[in-house]
């Protein structure tokens, strides 16, 4: 099965162009990011502004 | 699973990602416009049979890249060994231009993420056995092949993550430098991801090739 898979992406069918054109393919604007209405009072002691939101074991 | 078997199956999500006029932002956004610190998807990225977690999102902080539209951050469950319960370990951030396209991988303080710090040489192992399945999401699927993609740079932009902690904090013990909110971006390393696909590509040609 991994020989096949080499096989694939080594193959004519897929080469430097088909890559690029893969890529491409996948630019697509984002929508620019708007300012958040919600003011945040800041907190030194203990915030983490990139955490997760949730406990590993908690139920959502 | 070898690199060359990640990189067509990278291939494959593309090619998913382009039939649906997408890509993995696009995909957590869902249609709506992100507002600054709003975490995507609602709910996060729980990445199905795996340890992992995630989000994406998009603000301001020091050492951002200019080009950069908002990151993907990306969790590990590991077990805090004081406590043995289940906890989270941030790993990386990934950057995305404005075209949703990867431009760097980056490492922060701990303060900034919370969760279980774990040196570089542990968090390399949970990117031996990284598995994907159809129960996940193109856009987690897609972070998970980065992830599998990039599992050498990464271990070396964690190597430099530990090494630039102790370099610019000499003075204080780890816990503290950790806390100090001096500091935030630690490492970083860009991301080509067409380049990348073609070194693989080019990489197995040639072995193919010496063993013919």
């Amino acid at each position: 099965m991994e020989h096949k898979y080499n096989r694939w992406i080594m193959g004519t069918a897929v080469g430097v162009a088909a890559i690029a054109a893969a890529v491409d393919h996948t630019r697509h604007s984002l929508p620019t990011p708007q300012a958040n209405d919600i003011v945040v009072i800041e907190d030194d002691s203990d915030d983490s502004p990139c955490s997760l939101d949730t406990s590993p074991c908690s139920l959502d | 699973m070898s690199i060359a078997v990640v990189a067509t199956d990278m291939l494959a999500l593309l090619e998913a990602f382009s039939k649906k006029k997408s890509n993995a932002v696009l995909d957590v956004l869902a249609g709506e416009t992100p507002k600054q610190d709003e975490k995507f998807p609602e709910g996060e990225l729980h990445f199905p049979g795996t340890g992992w977690r995630g989000f994406y999102h998009c603000h301001d902080g020091p050492g951002k890249d200019s080009r950069e539209h908002g990151h993907f951050h990306l969790f590990v469950e590991v077990t805090d060994d004081q406590t043995m319960e289940p906890a989270w370990s941030h790993l990386a951030g990934l950057s995305i231009d404005y075209a949703g396209q990867p431009i760097e991988w980056f490492t922060v303080n701990n303060w900034v993420t919370g969760g279980k710090w774990l040196p570089a040489d542990e968090l390399r192992h949970f990117m031996d056995n990284i598995t994907r399945n159809s129960a996940q999401s193109l856009s987690e699927q897609w972070l998970l092949c980065m992830l599998s993609l990039y599992t050498d740079s990464l271990a070396q932009l964690l190597i430099e993550r530990d090494r630039v902690l102790i370099q610019i904090n000499a003075d204080s013990t780890l816990a503290d430098s950790l806390l100090n909110k001096d500091i935030y971006m630690l490492s970083h390393q860009p991301v080509d991801l067409e380049q990348k696909l073609v070194s693989v590509m080019e990489d197995t040609v040639n072995h193919e090739e010496s063993t013919l």
